[in-house]
């Protein structure tokens, strides 16, 4: 949009409240789209919270009569999943991440705005779809952790829609990530280099790259349950020979690193927050930095502590445990560089720093009891009781918990423009405090007396548990005032009508340099290029540097669109028929009248609206771009999002390979015939050369040969997909998955790659579809460069499996 | 801060670095010795088992404890929502050595007071011994997540002079 027609594509009549979801629907503007990702995940966090405080009431004394046995399992397991899912995660990477990442680093957006609104309308309707359940014959109720097979056997759709939702919030949070990895590559304000970011920029990178890296496991875990639940066949299934261990390998894969997921975007927050209040700059930056890369990099090495019951090898549960007692030492790297910022600072205690100082000691308990359940030994004595619960709140309540609202303080006069009431931040503060005590402090103590975790009553007559979990109780309702605190706070806030001025805590980085809440573009000026640290307003201020003001009519942002959200609404809408849909497993669960709708619907809305989404410039007036690699930001953004596919196809590969080597997996007497493998090769190998020579007419505006060339690209992946489904029909014929583990693999694998080639076919259509319609040119080729390097992945994935599975 | 202090600074931090690293080899060398010399309470998978059948064929179809020498040998079965054999009795200061497995999905098994606790999963049989130095009742619960009837699991094996 040009600055100076706000929302031209308003439709005529709209006012108010209407006008402004329009807006929200239509936008790619990074701060309402962080916005909208912190309105949900805090609501979230509130809903979540009120279902703590009811399960906490069913458990306050002995055989408690009001939540009782499947309302509490999928209470729990709604509250376990909303509360990581869809308060913790996105809070602090996507919400905060968004809204202050391209302020932080003096630009006027992301590198992919519109792929990133997608992102925020996909997280939101994974977010409906997990609850949309509710309506279709309850919630799920199989743990946050969805162990196979466990998750397999319940009947209900809600595990159906749990699954598919996880899945849907995992396309949405890679793209978000390779949206930040781009965003942090490519757009730096002149003369920022990487080790001029602040702290908080490096956080959410390094979480950005953990997450391209880590995601495929829950991704693999989540697919092979909805595969299993959907289609009968499951390579854990132990009847046929496979290993029902994979399914906690590739779940704790994720789910793990996830954990750091959790907490390095609330570290990166800490930094901020600690040195603004300290007046001070960040102690020992560079360590700081290595410490966030090391915790990402190690992070990866101890998923398997999740599973010292599971009877793993000596030596395969003493790497793990050393590589879990590693982790601690860059986790102490961060705590002590916070304690060198505020050391000898002038303090000023204001909301944010009280909830980092609570963090500071409270993560401190978690970390030394997660250090405790390392041990190998006594992880016995403590696994699945109380003691448990009682660490991972620690470090999640009172670690990132804490950190999201020390955010939320700090930023909410940037975001919103006015100043909060420091009476009712305080007062948050304190009940937030004592009511997190008096919750997990006893819980420790039942653990250790024997607790276990997941029982929705006990019996009355164990030595203090009735006296300890009263307390626990007590403590989550002093939370819930909190929380009431909180929102009284809130509506204050807006109600006193304070405004706040550009910088009223006197940061030093760029975020501090705009008016608040910022205008659309960010910043109608040009800084410096003089970069001495991670502080440029305080280093600029030191050297007497001015910024240069822009003419506003110069500047020009993405033209707003309605169909990035309605792509995102028809893969929901999708979602809801896929979910009712029959079921192989459990046997004798049939589906929800009418899911062929659903799915017909969906599949017509997302197609339709990806089209019309690829026929919209991204600009309505031709802009030039300045990227720090030079190259473009689709190129980075799919190379960052390529990683995330390589991690997929590799752990799936990687749990073929150790099916197959330990043979269990044993390849049936009759296998698809390898001469139509080996013609497939040769049709999927042609259309990545007639890509590539599109995309070089492309650059030597030959316009008639490049959509020849795409054209016979896609026709050669269409021949290449037929014949596959034909190959498929006839090997499923005389081999059945549900008997035959290595057929399992195949079907899931080649499956997965051909819905692959669906998918890369598809983003070529697009980029046919944009030349027929001439908004391709050598200025607006986003979607051609990422969809011919998305389909050179499918065909070196496919020379992968061709060996792998035709000719050995 | 002068080129003297520098120095000593550095010299801390190089001694804290050693003597952190330091302390994490000792803790995870403490933990393999522990681990091998009193590792009887760590369960290990012993093989594969079809879930499917558990409950017709095999050791465990016939869910006993059963005297061997001066030791004993059980099969359990851990299933939804319930254990068996429901009870089991042995003499004080004797090994015991359990397999467990299960029909359904996943369960736990763990003998309060003691340090047993296995995650058993159906498809896998895990062993696990432990030898009862005092006289009493132990209770066996399950502590993996199996669904409604999960509080419910509960068995119990009786120690006797």
């Amino acid at each position: 949009m040009a600055v100076q027609a706000p929302t031209p594509s308003k439709p005529g009549g709209l006012s108010g409240t209407l006008a402004l979801i329009w807006d929200l629907m239509t936008t790619s503007d990074h701060k309402k789209v962080g916005l909208i990702y912190l309105v949900t995940s805090f609501v979230m966090f509130g809903v979540a919270g009120l279902m703590a405080v009811a399960i906490r009431w069913q458990l306050a004394g002995p055989d408690g009569r009001f939540l009782v046995g499947d309302a509490y399992n999928q209470m729990l397991t709604l509250h376990g999943a909303t509360m990581l899912f869809f308060f913790i995660i996105p809070a602090g990477l996507s919400g905060f991440g968004n809204f202050i990442l391209p302020l932080m680093l003096g630009e006027r957006d992301v590198a992919l705005p519109r792929i990133n609104a997608f992102a925020v309308w996909l997280f939101l309707f994974s977010a409906i779809l997990i609850y949309t359940s509710l309506f279709f014959g309850g919630a799920p109720d199989v743990g946050w952790t969805f162990y196979w097979p466990f998750s397999a056997s319940r009947p209900g759709h809600g595990v159906d829609f749990f699954m598919l939702g996880v899945l849907l919030l995992g396309i949405s949070s890679l793209l978000g990530s390779a949206n930040f990895a781009a965003t942090v590559y490519n757009l730096r304000a002149k003369g920022m280099s990487l080790w001029k970011m602040p702290i908080f920029v490096w956080s959410i990178f390094a979480t950005s790259l953990l997450s391209l890296f880590a995601l495929a496991g829950i991704t693999a875990a989540s697919l092979l349950v909805f595969i299993d639940r959907k289609l009968g066949f499951s390579p854990f299934n132990a009847a046929i020979g496979g290993d029902p261990v994979l399914f906690q390998q590739f779940f704790w894969f994720y789910s793990h690193p996830a954990v750091y997921i959790m907490l390095l975007p609330y570290l990166g927050i800490a930094a901020e927050v600690a040195s603004t209040f300290a007046r001070k700059p960040v102690f020992g930056y560079r360590f700081m930095v290595f410490a966030q890369l090391g915790i990402a990099v190690v992070g990866f090495l101890v998923w398997a502590h999740h599973m010292f019951t599971v009877g793993e090898s000596l030596l395969f549960q003493l790497v793990f445990v050393f590589f879990t007692a590693l982790v601690a030492v860059p986790t102490g790297v961060k705590i002590f560089s916070l304690l060198g910022t505020l050391w000898r600072g002038h303090l000023d205690m204001r909301t944010p720093l009280l909830f980092v100082l609570g963090f500071l000691f409270n993560f401190l308990l978690g970390g030394i009891t997660g250090v405790m359940l390392a041990v190998v030994p006594f992880d016995y004595s403590v696994h699945d009781t109380y003691f448990v619960v009682g660490h991972f709140h620690n470090v999640l309540m009172a670690g990132s918990g804490f950190l999201a609202f020390a955010g939320l303080y700090y930023w909410w006069p940037k975001i919103t423009g006015r100043m909060y009431s420091e009476r009712w931040g305080k007062l948050h503060f304190w009940l937030f405090l004592v009511g997190y005590l008096l919750t997990f402090l006893p819980q420790y103590v039942l653990g250790f007396l024997g607790m276990p975790r997941r029982y929705y009553t006990y019996p009355d007559g164990n030595y203090l548990w009735n006296e300890m979990n009263l307390i626990s109780t007590i403590g989550a309702i002093t939370l819930a005032l909190g929380g009431i605190a909180w929102l009284i706070g809130v509506i204050d806030s807006f109600r006193r009508n304070q405004k706040a001025g550009d910088n009223p805590w006197g940061g030093f980085t760029l975020e501090w340099a705009t008016s608040s809440p910022p205008p659309s573009y960010n910043f109608a000026v040009n800084f410096p290029r003089f970069f001495a640290s991670e502080r440029p307003l305080y280093d600029w201020n030191k050297e007497g540097l001015e910024t240069t003001p822009v003419d506003v009519r110069d500047i020009h942002l993405p033209a707003p669109t309605v169909w990035p959200f309605m792509t995102a609404l028809g893969l929901l809408i999708m979602g809801v028929g896929m979910a009712i849909s029959p079921n192989a497993h459990p046997s004798g669960l049939s589906g929800v009248a009418g899911w062929q709708g659903w799915l017909a619907v969906g599949l017509i809305t997302f197609i339709y609206s990806l089209f019309r989404w690829a026929g919209k410039l991204e600009y309505d007036v031709p802009v030039e771009h300045h990227t720090v690699t030079n190259k473009s930001n689709a190129w980075v953004g799919m190379a960052w999002f390529i990683v995330s596919e390589i991690a997929l196809f590799g752990i799936l590969i990687a749990g073929y390979l150790y099916l197959r080597l330990s043979g269990a997996a044993q390849p049936p007497e009759e296998r698809p015939a390898i001469w139509l493998a080996l013609l497939n090769t040769f049709f999927l190998v042609a259309s990545s050369f007639t890509v590539h020579y599109a995309h070089h007419d492309l650059r030597s505006r030959k316009m008639s040969p490049l959509r020849f060339g795409l054209l016979i690209s896609i026709l050669l992946g269409t021949v290449f997909f037929l014949f596959q489904a034909y190959e498929f029909v006839a090997f499923r014929g005389h081999v059945d998955p549900a008997e035959q583990l290595w057929a399992t693999m195949f079907f899931i694998i080649v499956g997965l790659h051909g819905a692959h080639v669906v998918i890369g076919g598809t983003g070529l259509a697009l980029a046919y579809y944009q030349a027929i319609q001439k908004k391709l040119d050598d200025h607006n080729h986003g979607t051609l460069e990422g969809a011919s390097m998305y389909w050179h992945l499918v065909d070196a994935v496919w020379l992968f499996i061709v060996s792998i599975f035709y000719i050995w | 801060m002068n080129h003297e202090e520098h120095v000593v600074i550095e010299r801390f931090e190089r001694g804290w670095l050693v003597f952190g690293i330091g302390m994490i080899v000792v803790f995870v060398v403490l933990i393999a010795y522990t681990m091998a010399n009193f590792g009887g309470s760590i369960p290990v998978g012993t093989q594969r088992i079809d879930p499917t059948k558990v409950r017709s064929e095999g050791e465990f179809a016939n869910p006993r404890i059963e005297q061997i020498g001066n030791e004993y040998v059980a099969y359990v079965q851990a299933f939804a929502f319930g254990y068996l054999p429901a009870e089991m009795r042995v003499k004080k200061d004797r090994k015991v050595t359990f397999y467990v497995t299960s029909p359904d999905v996943q369960h736990g098994f763990m003998i309060e007071r003691t340090n047993i606790n296995v995650q058993v999963i159906p498809g896998e049989v895990a062993r696990v011994s432990h030898t009862f130095r005092k006289a009493g009742e132990y209770q066996i619960i399950c502590n993996e997540y199996c669904g409604l009837g999960h509080a419910n699991m509960i068995s119990k094996i009786v120690v006797e002079e």
